[in-house]
């Protein structure tokens, strides 16, 4: 047997190892490497490696538990909540947009006050995860920031500056957004353009995306002390409970609003949708905190955490 | 199907699509440690199917962690594997059931 001559493949093969999550690439990443030196790679090796990443990360019970540190399991758990926090933010921002006409909502929160409370309950429990989210955040976002200023790492800089620079760019759009900005150069836009409002949430969107892949991806390449890592529970917890509670309380508000008063949601399918959102979320954060208060404690780590 | 049974959905039943190329493995292993390379190649001489990588380790991570097989020290910079008692045993069963299925597909006049 002779290695393949198609360099692509070889490339391909060698891009779909770094898809395998990091306990695996820890422990069989070389070894397989020297093994596709010497194997005829075809496109079907290609894709077979990328089953098999897929397949280590849906069965990750079988990844070498000792490679999976405890500063590791927490770090992967906050990027996973972070992820959680982004997605129930969209929610949370756009189901407030229910009270948008102000006469439909008065009117039916006066029959049924019970609409308020329950919107009222998942803005507060998303107030509370918000709290959570900064509790647990600045402390990461300052020494990771400090390891970029004085550790010089440029990799960590510019993932920090990411949300920076979207966050200007959706504020750039915002402005230019407005019909007034545009009457200076003596263009008149309609005061409803669709296509801005359209354009702003899409942007708004990507925004979003693009800062929570960037500081999860800066996070995880600083290094943070067990300690800070240990107090992430509380904060994480903390998050876990907000955002159940906030399920809940969307829960309510849909029943109610599709039973009672299903004028105040148009088109129907929002209020289930952003549900659904929130409900994700919760499996997520679910599923994060899990891993992070089973993480083993320090002394019996075992393998690298660089 | 004791020997099956004990072997298939007990102990390796989340081996799941793994199963099969488990017990290739398990019987490259019976001649000594090997690599991977080696592996793949000494399968497919004695068996005709030819693993691919991401097969071969998903199958070598499950049988790992079972305690089936052992890494050894490396060899340059290839790691060789070698079956373990437990590895040894639970090949042994499988083949046992094997040996007893062909039996009964011969005296029942499957290969006639």
């Amino acid at each position: 047997m002779k290695p393949s001559s198609l360099p692509s493949l070889r490339r391909a093969v060698d891009v779909c190892l770094w898809l395998y999550p990091r306990a695996w690439r820890l422990r069989y990443h070389q070894e397989m490497w020297d093994l596709l030196e010497q194997y005829p790679v075809t496109v079907w090796t290609v894709v077979d490696v990328l089953l098999g990443a897929g397949d280590a990360h849906f069965h990750q019970q079988w990844l070498p538990q000792e490679v999976l540190s405890m500063a590791q399991q927490i770090r992967t758990s906050a990027n996973t909540l972070l992820v959680a926090f982004s997605l129930f933010l969209i929610a949370w921002v756009m189901v407030p947009f229910i009270r948008d006409t102000p006469d439909t909502w008065n009117a039916a929160t006066a029959h049924h006050p019970e609409i308020i409370a329950s919107l009222l309950l998942f803005v507060g429990a998303g107030a509370v995860a918000v709290i959570a989210v900064l509790i647990g955040g600045i402390p990461l976002l300052v020494a990771s920031v400090a390891q970029a200023v004085w550790g010089r790492r440029p990799d960590v800089w510019a993932r920090l500056l990411i949300p920076v620079l979207l966050g200007m760019v959706l504020v750039a759009f915002s402005l230019v957004a407005q019909p007034a900005w545009w009457a200076r150069f003596g263009v008149r836009l309609p005061t409803s353009a669709l296509w801005l409002k359209v354009g702003f949430f899409l942007l708004a969107f990507l925004v979003l995306g693009g800062s929570t892949w960037a500081l999860a991806s800066a996070l995880t390449r600083s290094n943070f002390s067990d300690s800070l890592l240990r107090f992430l529970r509380l904060p994480g917890f903390l998050l876990g409970v907000a955002l159940w509670s906030a399920f809940l309380a969307v829960l309510a508000l849909t029943i109610l609003v599709m039973q009672e008063e299903p004028q105040l949601a148009e088109p129907g399918f929002l209020l289930p949708g952003f549900a659904a959102v929130v409900l994700c979320a919760c499996g997520l954060a679910s599923a994060a905190l899990k891993r992070m208060f089973s993480a083993p404690p320090p002394t019996t780590v075992v393998g690298s955490d660089a | 199907m004791e020997g099956l049974q004990k072997f298939m959905p007990t102990d390796a039943a989340d081996l799941g699509r793994f199963t099969d190329v488990a017990l290739l493995i398990l019987l490259s292993f019976v001649d000594g440690a090997k690599h991977g390379y080696a592996m793949i190649e000494d399968i497919r001489t004695f068996s005709g199917t030819m693993l691919e990588p991401g097969t071969l380790y998903g199958a070598l991570l499950r049988l790992e962690q079972r305690g089936w097989i052992a890494p050894q020290p490396a060899a340059a910079r290839r790691r060789p594997y070698a079956i373990t008692a437990p590895g040894l045993a639970a090949l042994q069963a499988s083949i046992a059931t094997l040996q007893r299925l062909v039996t009964v597909g011969i005296t029942r006049g499957a290969l006639a």
